[in-house]
């Protein structure tokens, strides 16, 4: 069977094959055109996503966290620097100190790129106070109406506060062979340190013995450098590290009262750093630091804990929080 | 009968080049259509920074994540491993402890301490080289900063990355070399001299730069490629 072509679909066969051609011609362009957006979006995407970003907020969470830790060591400076002064000259120190600080790390960011921080203004939320002995005598009360100063209470029971800091500096040379005791009550538990010159009082070494009521007695001795020890029963640590106890941070809770027997044989200074404010003497048997050089012991105000604004701009960034510094105990 | 055979002819002569004209005509509007999407789509490629192929972005993120972190790790540990290095001062060397000299510092000697120990792990024992510089202020803030070299291992190259971390000194700090004495960071003088000024207990480049307990805001500059 054959079957003929109709002359008409001869006809239109080329033209059919040049309509072709363009429409084929338009879907390539297409195709070309719709492939480069692609390409193009896919490339733009990588280079501008926020992957720059991110590295900005850990370089912000980098310096809020610098600020806030070098705020706090300079705090914990500013508040043992000095003892004989009142609250305000306090705080005027402690300003100025971070400002200039805060205009130190603006220095050190401009000229080194184009990132504006500051970390100002600081703000007390609390004071404490610091109890002291500045001068080396022995751990003996100095309150005349005291009936017992070998066996006293620095915290006294009724006035249990916090406690941050609590550091010994003993004059090993002036320590006796037969131990004196502290003693720490915390909210439930105790610890006792019985403390005395090793070698029948002609050693290098101070003895601590520590008891209390979750820890197993055991005795550490401490080695004297230049015929110091320093002891920090808060931390448990004395002789720079070199030592190591039992300490009230790590285990007791607080509101703590300490107490003191035999402090007679105990010689040197210290520092303890409470939570309550006791301006004036006012609370305390220690006396007021202000005004009076020739106090044995006194105390004096610190900063327990405050605020820092944080600041940090950049061409991506602008950051500013109200950051948290507490100078005892906890973190930043 | 010829004259209608000439006219047909003529016609369908007519009609063929119409056809031709017209399969020129829909060719060159192809043709125009995707020159038109080529060259479009060549224009609307974006220039990255790998375009030129020179340096893999994946790569240099990847360095410069490494360097960050060897930096941050360094300066917030519990020892402070990156505060006790920039104090590791040797006033006889005029140098850090242990470099070869003033000019290069520990330049492709190991760097003592944590730090050290983090840089050869990381960088140095896969091959790659590294600049250390630790820049300070100057106690007058119109002249700007100094910088001391802590390792110099050469030029970088391309591709190289830079990573930074602040180290903030205070006054009571004191020198952490083996051959350092007690006397704290305020007491030394700035100048290298044999006969230091009355007061001062020796020579330390870094000066104090800031009033109060800071004694300055270091940046330490890490360099790698």
């Amino acid at each position: 069977m054959v079957i003929e072509s109709n002359p008409d679909d001869r006809r239109g066969l080329p033209a059919r094959r040049g309509q072709l051609l363009l429409v084929g011609a338009v879907v390539l362009a297409i195709v070309i055109v719709v492939l480069s957006l692609v390409v193009n979006t896919v490339l733009f995407t990588q280079n501008a996503d926020a992957e720059g970003v991110s590295a900005e907020i850990e370089s912000v969470d980098e310096f809020a966290f610098e600020a806030g830790k070098t705020s706090r060591s300079i705090l914990l400076r500013v508040n043992h620097a000095e003892y004989e002064r009142n609250v305000d000259a306090l705080q005027a120190q402690v300003s100025l100190s971070i400002r200039n600080y805060s205009d130190a790390l603006e220095r050190s960011y401009a000229t080194s790129g184009t990132v504006y921080v500051n970390a100002s203004e600081w703000q007390t939320i609390r004071n404490g106070t610091r109890l002291i002995q500045p001068s080396d005598r022995s751990f003996t009360s100095t309150d005349p109406a005291d009936p017992d100063p070998e066996n006293w209470e620095i915290i006294a029971s009724g006035e249990e506060t916090d406690i941050g800091w609590y550091l010994l500096n003993v004059d090993l040379r002036n320590v006796s062979a037969q131990r004196a005791e502290i003693n720490i009550s915390g909210d439930t538990e105790y610890l006792e340190y019985a403390m005395n010159r090793s070698d029948g009082g002609n050693g290098n070494n101070l003895s601590i013995a520590v008891d209390g009521s979750t820890v197993s007695p055991e005795t550490t001795n401490c080695t004297a450098t230049g015929g110091r020890v320093l002891v920090d029963l808060f931390d448990g640590e004395g002789s720079f590290g070199r030592c190591s106890f039992a300490g009230i941070d790590d285990t007791l809770e607080p509101p703590y009262e300490v107490e003191i027997d035999n402090g007679n044989r105990l010689n040197g200074t210290y520092s303890i750093v409470t939570e309550t404010t006791w301006a004036g003497g006012s609370g305390s048997d220690f006396p007021d630091c202000e005004n009076n050089p020739s106090a044995t012991t006194c105390s004096t105000p610190v900063v327990w804990n405050g605020s820092v604004n944080l600041t940090y701009e950049s061409s991506t960034v602008q950051y500013a929080q109200e950051r948290n510094i507490t100078v005892y105990g906890g973190d930043t | 009968m010829d004259g209608h055979t000439q006219r047909t002819t003529g016609r369908e002569r007519s009609s063929g080049g119409d056809r031709g004209q017209a399969f020129t005509l829909e060719g060159l509007i192809g043709a125009i259509l995707v020159i038109t999407a080529l060259w479009y789509a060549v224009q609307v490629v974006v220039i990255t920074p790998t375009t030129g192929g020179a340096v893999d972005s994946s790569v240099r993120a990847d360095l410069h994540q490494q360097a960050e972190d060897s930096l941050l790790i360094a300066s917030q540990a519990d020892d402070e491993p990156l505060s006790t290095l920039v104090r590791n001062w040797s006033q006889s060397q005029r140098t850090f402890s242990g470099a070869v000299n003033p000019d290069i510092g520990y330049g492709t000697q190991p760097i003592p301490g944590a730090f050290g120990d983090m840089l050869n792990e990381t960088f140095a024992s896969r091959g790659r080289l590294y600049n250390i510089e630790v820049s300070f202020l100057n106690p007058d803030p119109s002249n700007g900063t100094g910088s001391i070299p802590m390792a110099s291992q050469g030029t970088p190259s391309t591709g190289s990355v830079v990573a930074t971390q602040r180290v903030v000194l205070y006054d009571n700090m004191t020198l952490s070399s083996a051959s350092a004495g007690t006397a704290e960071l305020w007491q030394y003088d700035t100048y290298p001299t044999k006969n230091p000024i009355d007061g001062k207990s020796g020579y330390y480049p870094v000066p104090n730069a800031v009033d109060g307990p800071v004694y300055n805001v270091l940046e330490v500059r890490l360099i790698v490629w």
